[in-house]
């Protein structure tokens, strides 16, 4: 009977154990669109978890050979938990670089002027960035 | 007898002429060996800039701005071989489109865009598509398409994305 305890107390130690080896800071950063600002932010995982249909946040490239030459279009786009959302385009080479160094699981953040440009693409990859589920 | 001793004088001259006429190659080649000082090599290449890329090569303190003027040589007889004239052949020009042309397609992209808006949605192809008429637009109404395009979608009046 001894022995069961001790196994079984090795047990819920070992899983304590466990889950203290991927406690450490959490930020999550809930995707917000603010359209007076004009800047939107968030981080794609609590975009992904976000629990309604609307939010969500990224940013890509589009390269187009128009036998002309390569035509190069970067976007941002967001929309928020309260159906507030935003695109915005750059043809500018310096945030064209930017929107490349993306990474999976990153926080986004980026601006736009009146006639709709990116006037700022920043991406921030960390590990607070990140859920539990994701690392077990 | 005297005609033997004369003999024996002559080749012992000759001999003596010939060992001297040595030692003092030998003395040539030391001085030109162990004696190119920096010195000798400077002059040596101011009264022979032929000698100069021989000089370079054997010294063994070339100095930084001898090695540069070796590879600006070397490189302008490289673009002056025919081959690598040959190698690079002009770019053709661009066609740039007629400003008529450029307001027919503008006049093409507005009109899709305004569908989309009519219909209030874009899918992935109809967007791959527009974006693709897009590009061929010069900048200045390339950022005017992509900005009515971008608004009308941030608006929610048409819905899809980028």
């Amino acid at each position: 009977m001894k022995m069961k305890h001790k196994i079984i107390a090795t047990g819920v130690a070992a899983a304590f154990m466990s889950t203290a080896a991927i406690a450490g800071f959490k930020q999550p950063a809930p995707v917000d669109v603010d359209l007076v600002n004009r800047f939107a932010q968030g981080d794609m995982v609590s975009a992904q978890q976000a629990k309604d249909d609307v939010t969500f946040i990224g940013c890509g490239i589009r390269k187009i050979d128009t036998g002309a030459g390569i035509v190069s279009t970067g976007f941002c786009q967001a929309g928020d938990a309260d159906e507030e959302q935003f695109t915005c385009f750059t043809q500018d080479p310096e945030l064209l670089a930017a929107t490349a160094s993306t990474a999976d699981f990153s926080f986004i953040t980026f601006a736009w002027n009146e006639d709709g440009e990116c006037t700022r693409i920043g991406f921030s990859t960390q590990s607070f960035y990140l859920t539990d589920k994701m690392v077990k | 007898m005297k005609l033997l001793v004369s003999l024996s004088a002559a080749q012992t001259v000759l001999l003596a002429a010939l060992g001297l006429k040595v030692f003092s190659i030998d003395m040539q080649i030391d001085d030109l060996s162990a004696g190119a000082t920096p010195h000798a090599a400077q002059a040596e290449r101011q009264s022979d800039p032929a000698a100069l890329s021989w000089e370079t090569a054997r010294a063994p303190s070339v100095s930084v701005e001898d090695m540069r003027l070796v590879i600006r040589e070397e490189l302008a007889a490289l673009d002056a071989t025919p081959r690598n004239q040959a190698s690079t052949p002009a770019q053709p020009a661009r066609p740039q489109p007629s400003p008529e042309q450029v307001k027919h397609a503008v006049s093409a992209i507005d009109r899709d865009i305004s569908l989309f808006r009519s219909r209030g949605a874009i899918n992935e192809a109809e967007m791959a598509t527009l974006q693709s008429k897009i590009a061929k637009l010069p900048l200045a109404e390339r950022r005017a398409a992509l900005s009515t395009l971008t608004k009308a979608m941030s608006k929610g009046e048409i819905d899809g994305w980028m």
